[in-house]
Formats: structure tokens, sequence, C-alpha cells
């Protein structure tokens, strides 16, 4: 249970699921709205 | 959340120099184009305002060619529905500069218990201004995004059942400002 619990607590460290999927391509706009 | 368009060195809130406070978003462009982006820039202000300050222009600052003439043709597109001059501007991205933490998921900054879940999974602030996660929230705690697209992608974001429920609320309640 313990090995269990450390796991995921490391699992934790690493991120939340969503910003661990890197896509594939990535582009930026950038942009000013006064 | 930062600073662009002016010359001053390492601008910040309190010292911007001739910089312009603008927003810079990463998207995927197989879900979106660049295109798409402009048209809800456009949609978003009034391209006929003229601008008082460098600190609160419209503008649209492009990268590469590519952007360039996207810029420039729905430019000219809104000039020609308008009938009138545009003063948005359009210029060049010299460089960007990340504005402070504070002012970085502003609107998510209101809500300690998502917070905590950045804080659980050991995120700095570099690594929570990047998030994709954070990006999200934000957007559905200021009055963006409807329930039914949150609670299919909710289980993508791997938050804990308690921030689910809190998620949830803000939204039923309609309590988070909406900003552009």
């Amino acid at each position: 249970m313990r090995m269990l619990a450390e796991a995921r607590q490391e699992q934790d460290r690493q991120g939340l699921p969503l910003d661990l999927q890197a896509p594939a391509r990535v582009e930026t706009a950038t942009f000013a709205l006064g | 959340m930062g600073y662009a368009g002016g010359r001053k060195v390492d601008p910040t809130y309190r010292s911007m120099g001739d910089h312009t406070e603008t927003t810079q978003v990463d998207f995927d462009p197989v879900l979106i184009s660049y295109l798409e982006i402009l048209q809800h820039v456009w949609a978003s202000h009034d391209p006929r305002r003229n601008h008082f300050s460098r600190q609160y222009m419209n503008a649209i600052f492009f990268s590469g060619e590519a952007q360039k003439a996207a810029a420039l043709e729905t430019m000219a597109a809104v000039q020609a529905r308008l009938g009138r001059e545009v003063k948005t501007v359009i210029a060049p991205l010299e460089r960007f500069y990340p504005a402070e933490d504070y002012h970085q998921k502003y609107y998510l900054r209101g809500h300690p218990a998502l917070l905590a879940e950045f804080q659980r999974h050991g995120y700095d602030d570099a690594r929570f201004r990047e998030s994709r996660v954070a990006a999200r929230l934000n957007a559905y705690v200021s009055g963006f995004g409807r329930m039914t697209l949150l609670e299919r992608e909710l289980p993508s974001f791997g938050l804990s059942a308690s921030a689910e429920q809190v998620l949830r609320r803000v939204m039923e309640e309609g309590s988070g400002a909406s900003c552009g």
C-alpha cells in the first residue's frame, strides 16, 4: 500500500495529465486588446 | 499575459516603457488555425478606436511571413467591411516578455481550491503560467465555455473529485467575471 501511495505521489509530481500530453505541433499567436 | 511591441528591456507592470499589455496564446493548428484566432481577435475589439496610450492599444504582433500575410489580409477585409480606416496596429513581434506571476491566469487565482490542484502536483510559477489545464480553467471560471464542453473534457484534466465539484459549482453559479 505504501509503495502504491508513493508511486501515486510521484505520478502527481509529474503534472496534470493534459499538461503531460504535448501536441504534435504548437504555434503561437500574439495580440493586444486594449 | 505579458509585454511586447516596445524597446525597453525587461519591462515590468510598473515600468513598462513603450510596451503594450499583450496576450500570447500557444495553440495546436490541428485544432484551430491562426486565421480563426485572428477572427476572434477582430471580433473582440473596436478596430476604429484610436489608442491613447501604448500600454492599452489594440495590436496584432505577427511572427513570420505567413502570420504577417494573414494579419494584413484580415485587416483589409475588416477595413472593407467597416468602410473606415482600421486603427489596430499590425507589427512584427520582436520579443514577448511574460508579465509578473500575479498577472497570469488572473481569474483562476481567485479560486484557492483549484489552485491547490497545481500545488499538489508541484507546479512552480513558470509551469503554472504555461499549463494548458490552467489556461482552460481560467477560461471556465471567467465565464467562457459551456457545461457540456466542460463535462466532456473534465476527465482529461486529472483534477481531484472535490476540485471538479468546485469547478462545476462555479460554472453553475456563473460567478466568474466575463472579461476578455
